[in-house]
């Protein structure tokens, strides 16, 4: 039975060795660099430090400069602060003169008003009908007015001696 | 042949010289310039921000913006002025021709000005007002009310016509609000004006102011003794 025994001369594997002076060489050079590294980065902060206090100085002289027109930044504040809460006010209004104008526009001569209250978006009348069916079409009025009112309803309505009709009636404002 | 001693030691000494180099100067310097850059770009942007502020700050008309700021102020006092109030309010209803059956305000606490963290951004104060007049004098009165500053607001109205004389009811709220907290950091914006703000000014300056002559006539004395105890 063979052996696998191969007995033909075979060539050493050379062990690539670095020269010394070589090694010596890369070693000055990789310092050099280091070197070349560290000086550059003392440079560097030496140069930002200086470009940093440069910056502050500007920056010191505009601060001045902005406080020297303190007066107008104090009235640009109170300005801005005011309108922007007037801006608020008046939007929030309520127009009481739209709403009587259209009570009134809305309104039939059967229908007479003797208590007309508006508060908090909420409108109510009180007065006295002739009839029934004018008291319907003035609600129906009202309801159809949509713009102007979101909700409406008879709160009580009685009839008189005479033989009209006194009702209190409440709406919501969409005004 | 030996080497010299110097020979031997150089290469330790150099790395021991590169290792105090890396952690005594080298990291901590590029720390230090890490920070400095950081800083520089942060300057530099608050250097653009103060550049643009003083640029408008210089734009601005010193005295227009005074003369606007008076009327935003007229128009929304820094304080209550509660006789201010019911001045305005006595010699609009003269000027309408409503009778004031009653005034009656709550002007609240004594304080004008309490620029604490709890003091609410607005103030309102509260009137009450029973007028006797016609249907026309009671709307002319509710416009008036909305021509003049300080601004007011009419939170209630009452009609009432059933009576011989017809009489209403007014809720109405006078507002005023405490200055700001004037100037923040050199670098914060100049505020501008919206044009929904510019608009709100145009029409407050059209407003006319009342200087109460309730307020500024002098009063005509207390009347009684002036000790109770003698006769």
């Amino acid at each position: 039975m063979p052996i696998g025994i191969n007995l033909l001369p075979r060539r050493r594997k050379k062990v690539k060795r670095w020269p010394v002076e070589k090694l010596k060489a890369w070693i000055v050079v990789i310092l050099a660099l280091y070197v070349i590294g560290v000086v550059s980065l003392l440079g560097f902060s030496l140069f930002t430090a200086r470009e940093l206090s440069q910056v502050k100085a500007q920056k010191a002289a505009l601060e001045r400069k902005i406080k020297e027109e303190a007066k107008k930044e104090t009235l640009a504040v109170l300005l801005k602060d005011r309108l922007s809460k007037e801006e608020k006010i008046l939007k929030a209004k309520i127009n009481y003169k739209g709403i009587f104008e259209v009570v009134n526009n809305l309104s039939a001569p059967e229908v007479l008003f003797d208590d007309v209250e508006i508060e908090r978006g909420k409108l109510s009348l009180s007065g006295e009908a002739t009839n029934l069916a004018s008291l319907k079409d003035f609600l129906d009025r009202i309801n159809a007015s949509a713009n102007d009112f979101s909700y409406a309803e008879i709160s009580s309505v009685a009839r008189t001696k005479t033989g009209g009709y006194t009702f209190s009636l409440e709406t919501i404002l969409s005004l | 042949m030996d080497k010299p001693i110097y020979i031997k030691f150089a290469a330790p000494a150099v790395l021991i010289v590169v290792f105090l180099v890396t952690f005594f100067l080298v990291i901590p310097q590029y720390n230090k310039v890490k920070k400095a850059r950081q800083s520089l770009s942060k300057e530099k942007v608050k250097i653009e921000k103060l550049k643009e502020k003083a640029q408008a700050l210089q734009g601005l008309n010193e005295y227009e913006l005074s003369e606007k700021a008076e009327i935003a102020l007229k128009a929304l006092p820094a304080k209550k002025d509660v006789f201010q109030a019911m001045g305005v309010i006595s010699r609009l209803a003269r000027e309408t021709g409503v009778i004031i059956e009653k005034l009656s305000a709550s002007p609240g606490e004594i304080s004008e000005e309490t620029p604490s963290k709890t003091t609410p951004p607005e103030g309102k104060l509260a009137f009450k007002l029973e007028l006797l007049g016609t249907q026309e004098q009671f709307h002319a009165f509710l416009e008036k009310l909305s021509e003049f500053i300080p601004l007011v607001d009419t939170k209630k109205v009452r009609l009432r016509t059933s009576e011989e004389v017809a009489s209403s009811e007014f809720t109405l709220e006078l507002y005023f609000s405490p200055l700001p907290k004037l100037l923040g950091k050199p670098e914060t914006p100049l505020p501008k004006l919206t044009q929904e703000e510019e608009r709100t000014f145009e029409m407050i300056s059209t407003l006319s102011y009342y200087v109460s002559e309730e307020a500024l006539a002098p009063a005509p004395g207390p009347s009684g003794r002036a000790n109770p105890f003698t006769f």
